[in-house]
C-alpha cells in the first residue's frame, strides 16, 4: 500500500448529520434537491468514492431518470449525469432547499 | 526512474522521460493519447492484476518520451486491488522504475465541479504535474466560462488547453515535455479533507470565474427519446438487430470474397508445388489455416467499427443503462452486455471487451461465459447439422422449421452464457468487496473519426496476432495427424487400395491416421452419446477452430464422395460396436452432436486469450473442464429426449 | 465551509495570499489577534505576519518554515477563523503598503459603501447605520437599531467600517454615536432573524 493510498484511504467518510430521505425517494425532476451526506451503513471505501463523484454534502442534486423496474436511476450532480443504482442511491441521504 | 544521467560539471540532461497520463473515463484521455503517441500499445497487465496496461512512445527533438495511459478513473483513491495496483505505480516507494517522472492530469472543463478533486489527489503524490484541460470549446458553446490563466494562477500549475483536431494544444504539451523540472508547482497541496478539498474547488472556480455549461441541450433531446421506457427499448432492440446484421449479412460477401481468394491461393500452390505432400500441406494447412482466420477479420472489423462508434458518440453508457437491471438478475452489470452481444461475432473480442468492467469478479464471470455465446464459428457447423436434423421444408406455424431451429440453438446459448455468469460471480476468484456501480452517462459527441479507426486497427491487429499463431499450429498439427502415418505404396496394395485411386488411398489413409487412432482411443467417451470415431475426429479438430469440423468432417465425408459431402454423410454408417450398419447420423446423435457444439469449450484461440486477459491457465482450465462436462450432459440428455419424442 | 485557497505572492516564497469567498470579511488591516488555532499560531510565532485584505488573507511564514510543513494547520486555523470574522482584530493602518489617499470624500460614497459588504455585519445583526456628516477626512455615523446599545458594537463595528473607510476612501477617522435608544424598537429589531 503505498503513501498516496494510505492517505487517501484515510479520509472520512461525509456521512449524514441526522437519518432523512433518501435519494432513492427523490421524484423525477424535483427541484431544490441537495446532497445532506451519506447513510451510516454505508462501506466506508463505497462513501469516499461516491464523495468522489461529487456527491459532497450541500452539492445540488437533481433525479433525472429512473429505469423501470427498480433499475438504475440518473441524476445530475456536479454538471455531470452519472448513473446509479437502487442500492447506493439508498445510502445517500438528501435534504431539500425550500 | 528514466534516462538521467550526469554531465561532468553542470545540470544532468534529459534523455527520456517518463509521463503518466490520468483523467477520468470520457474526457478526452484516449484521443490525447492517440495524439501525443500515435496509438496505445498494450504492455501486458498490471502486477497481480487482470488490469491491461497501456503506453505508448513519442520522439520529441531528442527526446524520449514514454506516455503511460492510466485507466480512466474518478478518484486516486482505491477501492479494489485493481486501482490500488494502479495507484501504487504513482508512488516513488513502490517499484521506482515504474513511477512516472510527471504527471499530465486530464481535466474535462464541462466537469470541473467533480474533476478537480482528481487534481486535488494527484498533486498529493509529489510529482511535477501538469493540467490539461479539454472541452473548453465545448464550454463555451454550452453558455459556460472560465478565465484559463486565472485558473492557472488559482491552482500554481500550467494549464494547457487541447482541443480535439487543433494541433496547438498538442504542440503546446511537447514543447513542455523538455521543461519538466520548471514546471510550476504550488507551494501547498490541496487538502485531502474532503470538506476542505470542496471548499478548495469551490474557491478556485470562484477565482477562474467559472460559470458551468448549461445541460447539453442535444443530448437532452435525444436523451429523452433514448431513454424513454418504450421508445427507447425499441430503439435499443433495433440498433442490436442492426448490430446481428452488420456482423452477419453485411460480413458475408466480404467473407465470400477472402474465401475465394484463399481458394485461388490454395489452387496456385496445387499447381505451382511438386506433387501431393507439399502442396496438400501448404495448401490445406499453411494457406487453409491462415485462411480460416483471415476470413473472420470482416465480421470482427465491423463489430469493432460498431462498438467503436457506439461508444464514441456516447450511446454505450445508454444501452448499459438499458440492460441493467437485467443483467443484475445473474450478478453482472448493464456494460457486460455489450461483451456478451460481442461474443456473438467471436468470443474473442467480446473476451477483451471486458476490460471496461471495473470490479475483477464481473470480469471473471463475463469471460467465462463469453464463450457460451453462440459465436460465427459455430454457425457453419449448425447450418450443416441442422440441415440434416431438419427438412428444409418443415415448418413450425409460420416459421420455417430451421431457421427456428437455429433462433432455438442461439437462444440455448445466451440463457447458458447468462447462467454461467452467476455461477462463476457466486463461486470464482477473491471475495473482494462489493462495488458501487456507478456509470458517467456523457453528453452525446461526435466521435473523431481517427480515434475510432485508431480503435478498429488496434483491436483488429490484437486479434489478429492471438488467433494467427494458435489456428496456424493447430491447423498444422490436425493435418499431420490427419495424413500420418504415410502410407507406402506397397502398403497400400497389401490392404487391397489400389494406389492409383486418390480417393481410396485418402479414404484408407485417414482411416488409419494417427488423428483415428486417437478418434477410436477416446471412443468410450462419446460412445454413449452415438458418436463413432469419425465424429470424435472431427470433434477434435475443432478444438483448432469450431468450423473445422465442417471441414474435417467434409475430408472425411469427401473420401469417397467428393461431389457431395453432406450425402455422403447422411449415409454414413457405424462400423463397429453395438450399433454395427446402422446410420451414423441418426436425429439423436445429431441432436446430440448440436447440443454438444453449443456447450463445449473447443477453441484453442479462446482457451489462450482466457490465459492472457486471466492471467493465469485455472480459470481456462476450469472453465474448459465445466463446459465440457455440461457439453456431455446437455448432449445425452438431447439425445435421451429426441429419442423419446421419437 | 468557507471557500479558500492560496495563490502564490510574486517575489515573496514565504508569503502566500489565501483568497476567501464570503461576504463576512474580517476587518482590514494587520492581525492582531484571531479566534482559535490561527490566534495561536499568530501567538506562537508559528506566522510572521498575517494581512487581511478585502477578499482575501496574506500569510507569512517565518524564515526557515515551509508551506509544505505548516500549511495544513494554516489552512485549518483559517477555515474555522474565518468563521468568526467579527472577533478578529486588525490594526488597519498597518495593513495596506502603499496607504490610501488621504482627502475629502462624500456622504454618498460614505453611504454607498456602508451598502455594500462593509455594512453587511451590520445588517448581519439586524442594525443600521446612519451617516450624519462627512467633514475634513472625519466621517460621523450613527449606529441604530439592534446595534445601538450593545457594548461590542463600539469597538468591533468601528474598527471594521473605521478600516474600510480609511483604505478606501483615505478617511483619517470615524466617530460613531448612538442613535437615541427606543427600546421597543431595539427588542423588535433584536427578535428579527438576523440575515445569512
Amino acid at each position: 500500500m503505498s503513501v498516496l493510498s494510505q492517505r487517501l484511504g484515510s479520509r472520512p467518510v461525509l456521512y449524514a448529520a441526522h437519518p432523512g430521505r433518501t435519494l432513492a425517494t427523490v421524484a423525477v425532476a424535483e427541484a431544490g434537491v441537495r446532497v445532506a451526506g451519506l447513510g451510516a451503513a454505508i462501506a466506508p471505501e463505497v462513501g469516499r468514492r461516491l464523495v468522489d463523484l461529487g456527491l459532497v454534502p450541500g452539492a445540488s442534486i437533481e433525479v433525472l431518470r429512473k429505469a423501470p423496474l427498480g433499475g438504475p436511476v440518473i441524476v445530475r450532480v456536479a454538471n455531470y449525469e452519472v448513473a446509479l443504482r437502487l442500492g447506493e442511491a439508498r445510502q445517500i441521504i438528501v435534504d431539500s432547499v425550500n | 526512474m528514466s534516462g538521467h544521467h550526469d554531465h561532468a560539471g553542470g545540470a544532468p540532461a534529459l534523455t527520456g522521460l517518463r509521463l503518466a497520463l490520468i483523467g477520468s473515463p470520457n474526457a478526452g484521455k484516449t484521443t490525447l493519447f492517440n495524439a501525443l503517441t500515435g496509438m496505445r500499445g498494450k504492455t501486458g497487465n498490471y502486477p497481480g492484476v487482470t488490469v491491461a496496461r497501456y503506453a505508448g512512445r513519442a520522439r520529441i527533438d531528442d527526446l524520449d518520451v514514454v506516455i503511460e495511459d492510466l485507466p480512466g478513473t474518478y478518484s486516486l483513491d482505491p477501492i479494489s486491488l485493481d486501482e490500488q495496483v494502479v495507484i501504487d505505480t504513482l508512488d516513488t516507494a513502490t517499484d521506482p522504475a515504474s513511477t512516472p517522472d510527471g504527471l499530465l492530469v486530464l481535466l474535462d472543463a464541462t466537469t470541473l465541479r467533480r474533476s478537480l478533486g482528481l487534481l486535488a489527489q494527484a498533486l498529493l503524490s509529489d510529482l511535477p504535474v501538469c493540467v490539461v484541460l479539454t472541452f473548453a470549446d465545448e464550454l463555451t458553446a454550452r453558455g459556460g466560462h472560465l478565465d484559463q490563466e486565472a485558473l492557472a494562477r488559482a491552482l500554481g500549475l500550467q494549464v494547457v488547453v487541447v482541443t480535439a483536431g487543433d494541433p496547438a494544444g498538442v504542440s503546446q504539451l511537447q514543447a513542455l515535455a523538455h521543461h519538466i523540472r520548471h514546471w510550476p508547482r504550488p507551494a501547498l497541496a490541496p487538502p485531502t479533507d474532503p470538506a476542505e478539498a470542496a471548499a478548495w474547488a469551490d474557491s478556485v472556480l470562484a477565482a477562474a470565474a467559472y460559470v458551468p455549461a448549461g445541460a447539453d441541450e442535444r443530448t437532452r433531446r435525444l436523451d429523452a427519446v433514448l431513454l424513454h421506457p418504450v421508445a427507447g427499448g425499441a430503439i435499443f432492440l433495433a440498433v442490436m438487430f442492426a448490430f446481428f446484421q452488420v456482423i452477419f449479412t453485411l460480413a458475408a460477401p466480404l467473407q465470400g470474397l477472402i474465401e475465394r481468394g484463399f481458394g485461388w491461393l490454395g489452387d496456385l500452390a496445387a499447381h505451382h508445388l511438386p506433387g501431393g505432400w507439399l502442396a496438400d500441406f501448404v495448401g490445406t494447412a499453411l494457406i487453409g489455416g491462415v485462411g480460416g482466420v483471415i476470413v473472420f477479420l470482416p465480421q470482427i472489423a465491423l463489430l469493432f467499427l460498431m462498438i467503436s462508434l457506439l461508444e464514441g458518440v456516447g450511446y454505450m453508457s445508454r444501452a448499459a443503462f438499458i440492460m441493467d437491471r437485467f443483467m443484475s438478475r445473474f450478478g453482472l452489470e448493464g456494460r457486460a452486455f455489450v461483451s456478451l452481444l460481442s461474443s456473438v461475432a467471436c468470443a474473442i473480442p467480446g473476451i477483451m471487451a471486458t476490460r471496461t468492467l471495473p470490479s475483477a469478479r464481473d470480469r471473471l464471470a463475463t469471460m467465462m461465459a463469453a464463450p457460451l455465446m453462440t459465436c460465427s464459428a459455430r454457425l457453419p457447423v449448425f447450418v450443416l447439422l441442422v440441415s440434416m436434423f431438419v427438412p428444409a421444408s418443415a415448418r413450425v406455424g409460420p416459421f420455417g422449421a430451421q431457421g427456428s431451429v437455429l433462433f432455438g440453438l442461439y437462444l440455448l446459448g445466451a440463457v447458458s452464457a447468462l447462467l454461467t455468469a452467476a455461477l462463476f460471480k457466486k463461486v470464482g476468484g477473491r471475495t473482494g468487496q462489493a462495488l458501487p456501480f456507478y456509470m458517467e452517462l456523457p453528453p452525446y459527441r461526435v466521435p473523431r473519426l481517427r480515434g475510432v479507426v485508431f480503435a478498429v486497427w488496434d483491436a483488429c491487429k490484437s486479434f489478429l496476432r492471438k488467433v494467427t499463431h494458435i489456428i496456424l499450429a493447430a491447423t498444422i498439427v490436425l493435418f499431420l495427424f490427419l495424413n500420418l502415418p504415410v502410407r507406402g505404396s506397397a502398403e497400400l496394395q497389401q490392404a487391397g487400395v489400389d494406389p492409383g485411386d486418390e480417393r481410396a488411398v485418402a479414404a484408407y489413409v485417414i482411416d488409419h491416421s494417427l488423428a483415428a487412432d486417437v478418434g477410436r482411443a477416446v471412443s468410450p467417451v462419446f460412445a454413449p452419446l452415438g458418436f463413432d470415431w469419425r465424429i470424435n475426429v472431427g470433434v477434435l479438430s475443432s478444438l483448432a477452430a469450431r468450423e473445422v469440423f465442417v471441414a474435417t468432417m467434409g475430408q472425411v465425408g469427401a473420401a469417397t464422395n467428393p461431389e457431395s459431402p453432406r450425402t455422403e454423410l447422411s449415409r454414413m454408417r457405424v462400423e463397429e460396436g453395438s450399433r454395427a450398419g446402422q446410420l451414423l447420423f441418426t436425429r439423436e446423435t445429431i441432436a446430440a452432436l448440436l447440443i454438444f457444439f453449443v456447450y463445449a469449450l473447443q477453441c484453442i484461440s479462446t482457451i489462450g486469450v482466457l490465459r492472457r486477459e486471466s492471467g493465469s491457465w485455472r480459470w481456462p482450465l476450469i472453465g474448459f473442464g465445466y463446459m465440457f462436462t455440461l457439453a456431455w450432459l446437455m448432449a445425452f440428455l438431447a439425445r435421451t429426449v429426441v429419442g423419446a419424442l421419437g | 465551509m468557507i471557500p479558500l485557497h492560496p495563490e502564490a505572492v510574486p517575489e515573496d516564497e514565504a508569503s502566500l495570499r489565501w483568497q476567501v469567498v464570503t461576504d463576512r470579511m474580517p476587518a482590514e488591516g494587520q492581525l492582531v489577534s484571531a479566534p482559535g488555532d490561527l490566534g495561536d499560531l499568530l501567538a506562537a510565532g508559528a506566522l510572521a505576519k498575517v494581512v487581511v485584505e478585502p477578499d482575501s488573507v496574506v500569510v507569512t511564514l517565518p524564515a526557515g518554515a515551509s508551506w509544505q510543513a505548516s500549511g495544513p494547520r494554516v489552512r485549518t486555523a483559517l477555515h474555522t477563523a474565518l468563521e468568526a470574522p467579527l472577533e478578529w482584530v486588525t490594526d488597519p493602518a498597518a495593513g495596506r503598503p502603499g496607504g490610501a489617499t488621504a482627502g475629502g470624500a462624500t456622504v454618498a460614497e460614505v453611504e454607498a459603501l456602508l451598502a455594500g459588504p462593509a455594512g453587511l455585519t451590520i445588517r448581519a445583526h439586524g442594525g443600521q447605520v446612519r451617516v450624519l456628516a462627512v467633514r475634513d477626512g472625519i466621517a460621523d455615523l450613527e449606529l441604530a437599531g439592534a446595534c445601538a446599545g450593545c457594548p461590542a458594537a463600539g469597538l468591533t463595528i468601528a474598527t471594521t467600517l473605521s478600516g474600510v473607510l480609511r483604505a478606501e476612501l483615505g478617511l483619517t477617522d470615524v466617530r460613531v454615536t448612538e442613535a437615541p435608544r427606543r427600546p421597543f424598537v431595539a427588542l423588535a429589531a433584536l427578535l428579527r432573524r438576523p440575515q445569512p
